[in-house]
C-alpha cells in the first residue's frame, strides 16, 4: 500500500513530504529525495481515526508523519491489527443514522436520569443519611443563616403562639422529638425554611403577617419538607445534576457561562417545584387530618403573593416554586367569606376611610373573618358559632363612640376542647385613633391557653376609632371572651346571653399607647388600663385583691406547688433611674421536679423590666408538683411586681406574709409581692368553685373592676 | 533578508497592496524604511529616521491564515457518541470524549498547510477528573454536613490556584503538538503565585480599578510562558485598551440596566403604582440579561484583537481582525440556536465559532518558521517528555 504524508523529525519544525509505502513483511518504507526510512509498523502507533481529520503516525525516534489518507491507513491497520475500541467509536461517529438513534437515546437517557434517576438516587440515599449527620447539616445551615440575618425581634408570645400551632399539628409527638423552631428576623420577606435535621426557621415578617391557623398551615408544609428528608435530597440531587450537566456540556468551566448554568438552574428548580408540590400535598393532608380548615393555606398564599408580581404558569419553569394558581388547585379559596362586612356598622355605614397601617391591612382583608352567615355551618363540631358580642360604650364627652369593624374569632384551645373545659378571659385594651388594638391587659382569665387565644384574637381586631372634637381619639376598653361549648363539645362564642357590657374608658388623645417617662402620665395611662401601680396610687389591700384577680385560675389546687425559693428580682438600674415602676406577667413551668423551666415574660409594662423577672423566676424552687401523689410537670403564670416608691404601701402588703422579705429603703428591690403559695392557701374556695365565680365575675359587675377601672377614668376628659 | 516559507507562496489579497512581492522587512530590526524591492532607489535620507520593527500597515507582510476544516455534521455526530458514551458509563468515558472532541477541534485546523494535534493521555484525564470529582464532593455534599470541609476546600483551592493554574497550562500545551514539536509552558509557580494569588487581592483593595491591568499581566504570563522548540512567545499589549474595553463593556451593560429601569420607572410614573406588571418586568430582565451577553461577547472580541494583535512567537507576529458586529452577530445566532434547540446545537455554534475564529487570525513569519527546532534536547529524549504528567488538570484556561 502507497500513500503520502508530511514527514517531521520532531527536532526542527521542517517538515517535507514523503512518499510512505507499507511493505507485506511489516515495515513502513519513508522515501523522499533526502530520506530514507524503513520502519517496524510494530512500533509506529497510529492516531486513532476521527472523522476526516489527518492521522499521525508517530515513529519510535519521535518523528511524525501526518497524512490524510485516512483510507489507506484504515485498511492497513484492518489487516494488521486487530480492532480498538477506538475504532468502534469511530463507526458510531461515522454514520447519521447511529447519530440520529443517539440523539434519541441521549434525549430518553437525560431525561429519565433527570426525573427519574436522580430523585430515585437521592431519595434512596437521604433515607441512609444518619441522623446525627442530618442535624449536623442543620445546626451548619442554621448557624449560615444566622449570619445573615438578625436575631429575632418577635415577642415571646409571639414564638409561643407557633410554638402552640406545632403542638397542634403534631399532638401525639414526644416533646424531644418535636422539630426545632428557629426565629430569625428577614425585613420584607415572609418565609419559613425547613431544614435537615428537623428544623423549622420562621420569620419575625411571616409571624407578624399570617394568623394562627395559617400559620399552622406553612407548619404543615414545612413538616411535609422534613418528613421527607427534602433539605438532604436537594442537596443530593443538586450535587448529581451540576455532574450531568457538567458531563453534557463539557467541563465544569462552562457552568460559568449561560450555556451552563441555565440548564442547571432549570432542573435545579425543577427539583424545587416537585418538593414544593409533595410539601403541599402533606399540608393539605395533614390540615384535613388536624380539622384545620385548607382556606387558610390560600388566604396566607394570597397575603404573601399580594403586591408580588406573580410569573404566570408559562414561566413557572424558571421559578423554584410552583405557579401559586397550581398550588391553590389543592386548597378551595374561601370564596364567600372573603367579602368583609363591617359589623355592627348597620347604624352607622363606614363611610369616613380611616389611616390603616399598611402591615394591618392584609391580615384584615384576608384573615379568618367571618360573618353571622358563617354560623350556618355549626353542624361541623369544628366550625365555632360565632355571633357578634356587642360593644356597647359607656363613653364620658365623645361625639362618637368607637364601633368594632371587623374581629377574629378566638381559638378554642384544642386541649382544652377535648378536656371540655369552659372559660373566659377579660381583656383590657386601647383602640388608637387608626382603628387599631394596642395595649391588650389581661384582667382575668381562667386558663393561660385561653389567655394567649384571646389575646390573639384581640389583637387582629379592627375599629372605627372613638371621635372626639372630630378627632379620633384613644379610647379604653374592656371585653369578656368567653369561651364555651355546645352540648357536642363544639365551641360556642361569644353567646349574647352571656355578654357582659364592657367598661370603656378614655385616654388623653396626646398620650400614647406606648409608656412615656413621665411619671405622672404612667400613673394616668396605668390606671386607665385598669392596671395597679404599685406604690404610685394604690394602697396594699387593693393591690392585692386585685392581683388576686389577675392572677391565672388555670391550676386545679391540689397540684399546686409550694415553693421552697423565690429569689426577688433585681431592680434594674435603668428603670430605677428613670422612677419607674411596673410589673411583668412571667409565664413557667415547674417540672417534676421542682424546678423552674421555659420562664418568659407573656407581657410586661416596660420592656425593661422583662429580664430582671424572668431571671429572678428562673432561680425559684418548688416542691415537686403532685397530682394524686405522682410528679406532674405544670404552668404557671405570676405576675411580678416592680415598686419603688411607695416603700410602705410594699411594706404594708407584706407583712401578712412571713415568707416575705423587707428590703431596706435605701435600696430599692423589687420581689414577688403576692407568693404564689399563700395566695392560694388564702383563697380556699375549691377549684370548681373558683371556675365559677370567675364565670361569675364577668356577668357581674365586680367590684374589683370597679377598682382598677374606675380611679382615674374621669382624667381623660 | 530572508523570504517567506517556499512551500506557502503568499496570496495578494483585497485591499492590501504590496508589491514587494516575497521580500520582507529585516529580521534583525535594523531602522531602514521598509522600501518596495525593485523600485528605484530613493536618494538617501540625510539622517534615516529610526523606525520601529515592521507596523501593521498594508505595506507589511500578508499574514497566513489558519483554517478550520471542521464540519458542523461531523462533529455533531463526535459529540452526540461521545456525550452519550459518557453518560452511560457514569462520567467514566468523559476523559476520552474531551480528548477526542479536542483533537477534533485541533486537528480540523491548519496553519501553513499543517494541522494541529493534540495527544494528551485519557488515563491522565481521568485521573484529574476523578481528583476534581472528589474535591466537589466534598466541597458540595461532606461540606455541608462539616463546613470544616468546606472551608478547607477553599482553602486548599486558593493556595494551590496557582500549581493547579500550571499544571494545567503546562499539560495543555504539552499535548499540543504542530509537526511533530510539543508546545511548552515554563513552570513558573512564583510568577503564578504573583498573578493568581497576590494580584486578585490588589483587585480587591483597589475596588476594581485594577482589574484590566490583571487581565493584561494575566494574559503577560501565560503567553510569555509558553514556547515552541526554541522559540519563545511575546507580549507586548499596552494596558489602554485593557481599560478601554472594559469601559465599554461596563458602559453597555450600564446602558441596558439604563434603558431596562427607565422603562419600569416610567411604567411605575404614568401607572402610579409600586409594582410593575410581568409584560414590563420580564422585557427588562431579557434586556438585562442581553446586557450581560452583549458585554461579555464585546469583550471577548476586543481583548481577542488587542491580544493577539501584540502576541509574537520570536519574531512572527500574530495577527487578529475579529469584527465585532460580526462576532456578536455569531454569538447571538449562537445562543438562540442553543437555547431553542434545548443544547443539540451547540456542536453546531462550537464549529461555527472556531471556524470564524481560526479565520480572522493570522500569523505573520518574519522569514521561515521551518528554523524552529526543539530546544537543547537530543532525538533520544524525544519519546513521551514532558507530557509524562500523571495528572491531567485542565481547565481550558
Amino acid at each position: 500500500m502507497i500513500t503520502h504524508g508530511k514527514y517531521s523529525d520532531g527536532i526542527i519544525l521542517t517538515s517535507f513530504p514523503v512518499r510512505l509505502e507499507f511493505t507485506d513483511d511489516g515495515r513502513l518504507l519513508v522515501q523522499s529525495p533526502d530520506l530514507a526510512l524503513s520502519v517496524s509498523t510494530k512500533e509506529i502507533r497510529f492516531s486513532d481515526r476521527l472523522g476526516n481529520v489527518p492521522r499521525f503516525l508517530y515513529l519510535p525516534d519521535g518523528a511524525t508523519i501526518e497524512t490524510r489518507d485516512n483510507d489507506t491507513i484504515d485498511a492497513f491497520l484492518a489487516l494488521h491489527r486487530s480492532a480498538q475500541g477506538s475504532h468502534l467509536i469511530h463507526i458510531l461517529e461515522k454514520h447519521s443514522r447511529i447519530a440520529a438513534a443517539a440523539t434519541l437515546l441521549f434525549i430518553v437517557v437525560v431525561s429519565c436520569t433527570l426525573y427519574y434517576g436522580l430523585p430515585w438516587m437521592s431519595f434512596r440515599l437521604a433515607q441512609k443519611v444518619p441522623p446525627s449527620v442530618e442535624k449536623q447539616i442543620g445546626r451548619a445551615t442554621l448557624l449560615a443563616m444566622s449570619r445573615h440575618f438578625s436575631a429575632t425581634g418577635t415577642h415571646a408570645r409571639d414564638r409561643k403562639r407557633v410554638q402552640s400551632q406545632l403542638q397542634r399539628l403534631l399532638p401525639d409527638r414526644a416533646d424531644a422529638a418535636m422539630p426545632r423552631l428557629e426565629f430569625l428576623s428577614m425585613p420584607g420577606s415572609p418565609n419559613a425554611f425547613a431544614l435537615p435535621g428537623d428544623i423549622i426557621i420562621v420569620s419575625d415578617e411571616l409571624i407578624n403577617l399570617a394568623t394562627d391557623d395559617e400559620i399552622a398551615a406553612v407548619l404543615a408544609h414545612e413538616l411535609g419538607h422534613l418528613e421527607k428528608s427534602h433539605g438532604l435530597q436537594s442537596i443530593l440531587r443538586s450535587s448529581a445534576a451540576l455532574l450531568v450537566v457538567t458531563a453534557v456540556t463539557g467541563d465544569l468551566s462552562t457552568l460559568t457561562n449561560f450555556a451552563g448554568t441555565l440548564p442547571f438552574m432549570l432542573v435545579n428548580n425543577g427539583y424545587s417545584r416537585s418538593f414544593e408540590e409533595e410539601a403541599d400535598q402533606h399540608a393539605h393532608d395533614l390540615m384535613i387530618a388536624r380539622g384545620i380548615d385548607l382556606k387558610h393555606f390560600s388566604t396566607l398564599m394570597r397575603k404573601l403573593n399580594a403586591g408580588q408580581p406573580q410569573l404566570g404558569r408559562a414561566l413557572s419553569y424558571f421559578s423554584t416554586h410552583p405557579a401559586t394558581e397550581d398550588r391553590l388547585k389543592l386548597f378551595p379559596a374561601p370564596s364567600e367569606e372573603r367579602e368583609e362586612t363591617p359589623v355592627g356598622s348597620a347604624e352607622k355605614p363606614d363611610t369616613s376611610p380611616l389611616p390603616k397601617t399598611p402591615e394591618r391591612t392584609p391580615a384584615e382583608e384576608d384573615g379568618t373573618f367571618e360573618s353571622q352567615e358563617a354560623g350556618n355551618a355549626a353542624a361541623d363540631p369544628l366550625t365555632i358559632e360565632l355571633i357578634e358580642p356587642e360593644f356597647t360604650y359607656r363613653i364620658i364627652s365623645t361625639d362618637q363612640k368607637p364601633v368594632p369593624r371587623s374581629f377574629f374569632r378566638p381559638n378554642y384551645p384544642e386541649d382544652l376542647r377535648l378536656a371540655k373545659v369552659e372559660g373566659t378571659v377579660i381583656l383590657d385594651f386601647i383602640i388608637d385613633p387608626d382603628g387599631n388594638v394596642s395595649s391588650i391587659e389581661v384582667i382575668r382569665s381562667t386558663h393561660i391557653d385561653f389567655t394567649s387565644a384571646a389575646i390573639r384574637a384581640l389583637e387582629a381586631w379592627k375599629f372605627q376609632p372613638g371621635v372626639r372634637d372630630g378627632k379620633p381619639v384613644h379610647i379604653g376598653a374592656r371585653v369578656p371572651i368567653e369561651f364555651k361549648l355546645g352540648a357536642q363539645g363544639q365551641p360556642l362564642n361569644w353567646n349574647k346571653t352571656d355578654y357582659h357590657p364592657p367598661q370603656t374608658t378614655e385616654i388623653k388623645s396626646s398620650a400614647d399607647t406606648d409608656f412615656s417617662t413621665d411619671p405622672v402620665q404612667i400613673i394616668q395611662q396605668a390606671n386607665t388600663l385598669g392596671m395597679p401601680q404599685l406604690g404610685y396610687t394604690a394602697d396594699a389591700a387593693t393591690l392585692r385583691r386585685i392581683n388576686q384577680q389577675r392572677a391565672s385560675f388555670h391550676l386545679e389546687k391540689a397540684i399546686y406547688p409550694k415553693p421552697i425559693a423565690q429569689t426577688p428580682p433585681v431592680y434594674p438600674m435603668s428603670m430605677r433611674r428613670a422612677n419607674l415602676g411596673g410589673e411583668v406577667m412571667v409565664d413557667f413551668v415547674v417540672d417534676e421536679e421542682g424546678h423552674v423551666q421555659t420562664a418568659y415574660a407573656a407581657r410586661s409594662t416596660h420592656r425593661g423590666f422583662e429580664e430582671a423577672a424572668v431571671e429572678a423566676v428562673q432561680q425559684w424552687k418548688f416542691e415537686s408538683p403532685r397530682k394524686d401523689g405522682i410528679p406532674v410537670a405544670v404552668r404557671i403564670s405570676v405576675p411580678i411586681v416592680f415598686a419603688l416608691n411607695d416603700y410602705e404601701a410594699v411594706k404594708a402588703s407584706l407583712d401578712k406574709n412571713p415568707s416575705g422579705t423587707v428590703y431596706p429603703r435605701d435600696e430599692p428591690r423589687a420581689r414577688d409581692l403576692y407568693p404564689m403559695a399563700d395566695f392560694i392557701e388564702n383563697l380556699d374556695i375549691p377549684a370548681k368553685e373558683l371556675k365559677s365565680d370567675v364565670n361569675d365575675a364577668c356577668k357581674s359587675d365586680s367590684p374589683v373592676i370597679k377598682e382598677s377601672g374606675t380611679p382615674n377614668s374621669e382624667d381623660g376628659t | 533578508m530572508s523570504t517567506f516559507d517556499p512551500v506557502h507562496p503568499q496570496q495578494p489579497r483585497a485591499g492590501e497592496n504590496d508589491p514587494a512581492g516575497p521580500l520582507l522587512p529585516h529580521a534583525d530590526h535594523s531602522p531602514q524604511p521598509v522600501t518596495p524591492a525593485g523600485a528605484a532607489p530613493i536618494p538617501p535620507v540625510t539622517e534615516p529616521p529610526l523606525l520601529p520593527p515592521p507596523p501593521a500597515i498594508p505595506a507589511a507582510p500578508l499574514p497566513e491564515p489558519f483554517i478550520f476544516h471542521g464540519k458542523a455534521a461531523e462533529y455533531f455526530r463526535i459529540w452526540i457518541v461521545n456525550t452519550l458514551l459518557t453518560l452511560l458509563t457514569v462520567g467514566v468515558f468523559s476523559a476520552w470524549a474531551k480528548v477526542r472532541k479536542r483533537r477534533y477541534l485541533r486537528g480540523c485546523t491548519e496553519l501553513l498547510g499543517h494541522r494541529f494535534d493534540y495527544r494528551a493521555n485519557p488515563r491522565r484525564i481521568l485521573v484529574g477528573n476523578i481528583i476534581m470529582l472528589v474535591l466537589f464532593l466534598g466541597y458540595s455534599v461532606f461540606g455541608v454536613v462539616y463546613p470544616a470541609v468546606r472551608y478547607s476546600v477553599i482553602g486548599l483551592g486558593v493556595v494551590m490556584l496557582p500549581w493547579i493554574v500550571v499544571r494545567s497550562l503546562t499539560f495543555n500545551a504539552n499535548n499540543t503538538v504542530y509537526r511533530g514539536m510539543r508546545f511548552r509552558f515554563k513552570q513558573s509557580l512564583g510568577g503564578s503565585t504573583l498573578v493568581f494569588l497576590l494580584e486578585p487581592i490588589l483587585i480587591a483593595l483597589t475596588l476594581g480599578i485594577y482589574y484590566p491591568k490583571w487581565v493584561r499581566s494575566k494574559r503577560n504570563y501565560i503567553v510569555e510562558n509558553h514556547r515552541l522548540g526554541d522559540a519563545y512567545f511575546r507580549f507586548n499589549a499596552s494596558t489602554g485598551p485593557f481599560y478601554a474595553g472594559y469601559l465599554l463593556a461596563g458602559a453597555m451593560l450600564f446602558g441596558a440596566v439604563l434603558i431596562a429601569g427607565i422603562g419600569i420607572a416610567a411604567y411605575l410614573a404614568i401607572t402610579k403604582t409600586t409594582q410593575a406588571p410581568l409584560f414590563i418586568l420580564i422585557p427588562s430582565m431579557v434586556l438585562y440579561g442581553l446586557g450581560i451577553f452583549t458585554a461579555r461577547q464585546f469583550i471577548y472580541a476586543w481583548l481577542f484583537n488587542h491580544i493577539w494583535n501584540h502576541t509574537r512567537i520570536d519574531e512572527h507576529r500574530f495577527t487578529a481582525r475579529l469584527k465585532i458586529g460580526r462576532w456578536l452577530g455569531l454569538q447571538f445566532t449562537n445562543l438562540g440556536a442553543i437555547l431553542i434547540s434545548a443544547g443539540l446545537l451547540y456542536p453546531w455554534a462550537v464549529i461555527r465559532t472556531q471556524r470564524y475564529t481560526a479565520a480572522s487570525l493570522g500569523l505573520v513569519p518574519a522569514g521561515s518558521i521551518d528554523t524552529i527546532s526543539r530546544f537543547g534536547e537530543t532525538k533520544g529524549s524525544a519519546v513521551g517528555d514532558t507530557a509524562a504528567e500523571f495528572i491531567g488538570l485542565d481547565f481550558g484556561l
